[in-house]
């Protein structure tokens, strides 16, 4: 390792033991440290910024976030964190590449040829470490990106500032680890060790129950999807950002610390390296504390309480009611409902509602660490008297965090379902089944009503569906079902949309209210029609593949039949 | 034919075209020398390092498995297994490969040498994952796992696809840091398989039958073989350049 002495002479020119330096060597040899340094962390900057192990990281990045982001509906609480998932690909890509790039010169045995530079190897370790800065366009560019994506997918709310820089600091503190590792253990597996290392508590977190989780370089929570609103402290996004920011501080604490030979190097390092720590567990601490009891109280308000927070419009006869960052939504939910209806004669006496439903799950850790058991099982309670956890003959349910954006996948699905729903309310079946967990949803064995409600659905969404499995096969974007759908009544209504529409039309027109009623049977409205019945009706107790809930268990009572 | 020169070999003598037996003791005393060079040469402390990084993880998991009630399944050991298939992918490289191509044996034999070696160290590693992965469920409930066919067949396409790609990029211009390289492709490529769908739909099982993912794996674990087995054999580096740099390295020198 070179001297302080021999940082202060020219480039070139080793000078021997003899040799005396200036005074102002100490000044000198900071300043052309400080340039070299610049100097080189501006060209190993640009060689980890084209980097093919960061472009690669960028490229599988940006499809996670694509996928992750297109997936369920866009909103900015949970979007935020997700956008972090990618940043994860990216962080252990910079890690891998920082690692390769400060183990370079140990990896072609030239560490001799470079102690004979005039420069210390403290100061090419500085070069390394102020290098990650090249990688942070990538970072960059992947967050605006997301970010444009989930604005354009319709975002409900806004984005955390300190969430978003967490994800850009997560790949500062791989590519800080990279260079740490890198300066000891040039082996290029040792990057890759620690990469996956780096990525692994993340790809299991959820093998982990509570508070512990948010202590990972990243984790998200499922729950975040079932907010209305975001909730202060959960997760805990600028503490968690710090965290990081401390784990970089440290990383770079250790790297200079492998080449730290003089006591005043050594003794600042370990000042800031205890600073370092002190703020990692000052942000960890931070992050373990339970979330208040007012904001879980007005949570689990929101969830057990909806029409207290909703704001709730009538449009064609049907009540829309809405959490407040949400009503924009409306628009895509009145299209399905209104095509329905124009197939409607008479409309049921309880007018339809469709409101939202969160499905909030409290024994959750997380969420729930800190409080006593008791206030959690009256919360619990409290949760249990949601309307959506209760069958209902007008009102359909819509779960918060589900329902798919415009130009998602899921969007011909959701309508489907919402339009089917919409159907089944006028026909007189329920449209919501309730808490799948203690109710069954009920069987319309042989009711004229079924098929035509499928009919309806079909006719008025211009849908061809391939089976029944498609009515409800899919993910479910309503919080509670509505009735099972039987083989025969899809085979019907499938042959019915086989017919002109207006002769369906007008049969069913003519005597609305006797369609409806749950003593009409299949064979009746085939005879009216003048098709054939295409299969007998039967109870099934196993509903197969395509029904819309799994099959009761062997030995439990067949499901009920439903009601007029 | 002449017999090329081998380190360590006696001079040829007087005769210049030895006989059939002497060629076949000059063979086999070179094949000798090269499995002892194989082994000293096959990068032991990687491999060592992958599987039992792997295995650490997978065991830590498994504790925190039984204080949260919360079996392994495949999926873990697939994870796990991770870091023993990215190390796989140091293993067949030929340290002075243009030296070794002077030897009268072929050069791929030391690297094929290598991989044969690193074989058990694979298989050991997979069979005490899938124990502690099994040892995580209750004794009742480890006759019902899922079958493992599947999931041997997945790794050794993993296992296969890796040296696909440590054995190429070993013939490129990334040769000194084969493994570096070959690692992200490995992995990008077994990230590919697992989240794309349609792809997805014949390789993991779930969407695929198991018979099907494992006919799957096999096929792809062949196809990655013969790739490996051509590239061990091809005798030449591609250091390949980009066009605009081959075009300026070119008028330079015509300029000089």
């Amino acid at each position: 390792m070179s001297s302080p002495h021999a940082a202060a002479a020219p480039l070139g020119h080793a000078p021997g033991p003899e040799e005396r330096a200036p005074r102002s060597a100490p000044v000198l040899a900071t300043r052309s440290g400080l340039r070299v340094a610049l100097a080189l962390a501006r060209a190993e900057g640009w060689l980890l910024a084209r980097s093919i192990l960061v472009a690669g990281g960028l490229l599988v990045a940006a499809l996670v976030a694509w996928s992750f982001l297109t997936r369920s509906e866009p909103l900015w609480w949970k979007a935020a964190w997700q956008i972090g998932y990618a940043q994860m690909i990216l962080s252990a890509a910079a890690l891998v590449a920082a690692h390769l790039a400060a183990g370079r010169a140990a990896r072609n045995n030239v560490e001799d040829l470079y102690d004979s530079f005039p420069v210390t190897a403290s100061t090419r370790t500085a070069g390394h470490l102020l290098s990650v800065l090249g990688a942070l366009p990538a970072s960059v560019v992947l967050v605006a990106a997301a970010s444009a994506l989930t604005e354009w997918r319709g975002a409900f709310g806004h984005p955390d500032p300190a969430v978003l820089a967490g994800g850009v600091l997560l790949v500062t503190a791989g590519a800080m680890i990279g260079v740490a590792v890198g300066r000891r253990f040039p082996h290029p597996f040792v990057g890759v060790l620690a990469a996956l290392a780096w990525a692994a508590p993340f790809s299991q977190s959820n093998r982990f129950n509570g508070a512990v989780t948010w202590l990972f370089p990243w984790a998200i929570s499922q729950q975040l999807a079932n907010f209305p609103h975001p909730v202060p402290g959960y997760p805990p996004g600028a503490a968690h950002a710090v965290e990081l920011a401390g784990i970089a501080a440290l990383a770079a604490v250790v790297a200079l610390a492998w080449q730290a030979r003089a006591v005043i190097a050594r003794a600042a390092l370990i000042a800031v390296g205890a600073a370092a720590v002190a703020v990692i567990g000052i942000a960890g601490a931070v992050q373990l504390q339970p979330i208040s009891t007012p904001n879980l109280n007005r949570l689990v308000a929101q969830a057990a309480t909806p029409t207290n927070f909703q704001t709730c419009t009538t449009a064609n006869g049907v009540r829309y009611c809405l959490y407040g960052d949400f009503a924009p939504l409306r628009s895509s939910l009145e299209g399905p409902v209104n095509a329905i209806l124009s197939y409607v004669p008479v409309r049921p006496d309880q007018a339809l509602s469709v409101e939202q439903a969160t499905g909030l799950f409290l024994p959750d850790t997380t969420l729930t660490h800190g409080h006593p058991a008791a206030k959690v099982d009256t919360w619990t309670k409290e949760l249990a008297s949601a309307p959506a956890k209760h069958p209902s003959r007008s009102a359909i349910f819509v779960g918060v965090g589900s329902w798919p954006a415009r130009n998602a996948a899921g969007a011909r699905t959701a309508r489907l379902q919402l339009a089917l729903a919409a159907a089944d309310w006028a026909v007189g079946l329920p449209p919501s089944a309730g808490n799948l967990d203690t109710a069954t949803p009920c069987v319309p064995f042989n009711q004229a009503r079924e098929p035509i409600a499928i009919w309806m659905t079909l006719e008025a969404t211009h849908t061809k569906v391939k089976g029944i499995q498609d009515l409800g096969g899919g993910p479910g974007y309503l919080a509670a079902p509505g009735p099972q759908i039987t083989g025969a009544g899809y085979l019907l209504a499938q042959a019915m949309t086989r017919l002109p529409a207006s002769k369906v039309t007008e049969v069913l027109g003519r005597n609305w209210t006797a369609w409806t009623n749950a003593h009409a049977t299949d064979a009746q409205l085939a005879a009216a029609l003048g098709i054939p019945l295409p299969a007998e009706p039967t109870l099934n107790p196993t509903p197969g593949p395509g029904m819309r809930v799994s099959p009761p268990l062997p030995g439990t009572p067949a499901p009920q039949v439903c009601t007029p | 034919m002449s017999v090329p020169a081998v380190v360590g070999a006696e001079p040829a003598g007087t005769d210049p075209t030895p006989s059939g037996s002497r060629l076949q003791r000059d063979r086999s005393r070179a094949a000798l020398l090269l499995a002892r060079h194989a082994l000293m040469t096959t990068p032991w402390a990687t491999l060592t390092a992958g599987c039992v990084a792997g295995t650490a993880v997978l065991a830590l998991l498994a504790y925190f498995a039984g204080t949260s009630h919360t079996p392994l399944d495949q999926t873990t050991v697939r994870l796990t297994l991770l870091p023993a298939i990215a190390a796989l992918t140091f293993v067949p490289h030929t340290p002075l490969r243009p030296l070794a191509q002077t030897a009268p044996l072929p050069a791929s034999i030391a690297s094929a040498t290598q991989i044969v070696l690193a074989v058990p160290a694979l298989v050991v590693t997979s069979w005490v994952q899938l124990v502690i992965m099994a040892h995580t469920h209750p004794a009742i409930a480890r006759r019902h796992l899922p079958a493992a066919y599947p999931l041997i067949a997945q790794l050794l396409g993993w296992a296969a696809l890796a040296l696909a790609a440590a054995a190429c990029c070993d013939r490129s211009r990334y040769a000194d840091l084969t493994g570096a390289i070959a690692v992200p492709i490995t992995l990008a490529v077994i990230a590919f398989c697992w989240f794309t769908p349609g792809v997805k739909d014949l390789l993991v099982t779930g969407p695929a039958t198991p018979r099907t993912a494992t006919i799957a794996w096999y096929s792809i674990a062949a196809a990655s073989l013969a790739i490996t087995a051509a590239a061990l054999r091809d005798t030449w580096h591609r250091y390949t350049r980009r066009p605009w740099a081959r075009a300026r390295a070119l008028g330079a020198a015509s300029a000089r």
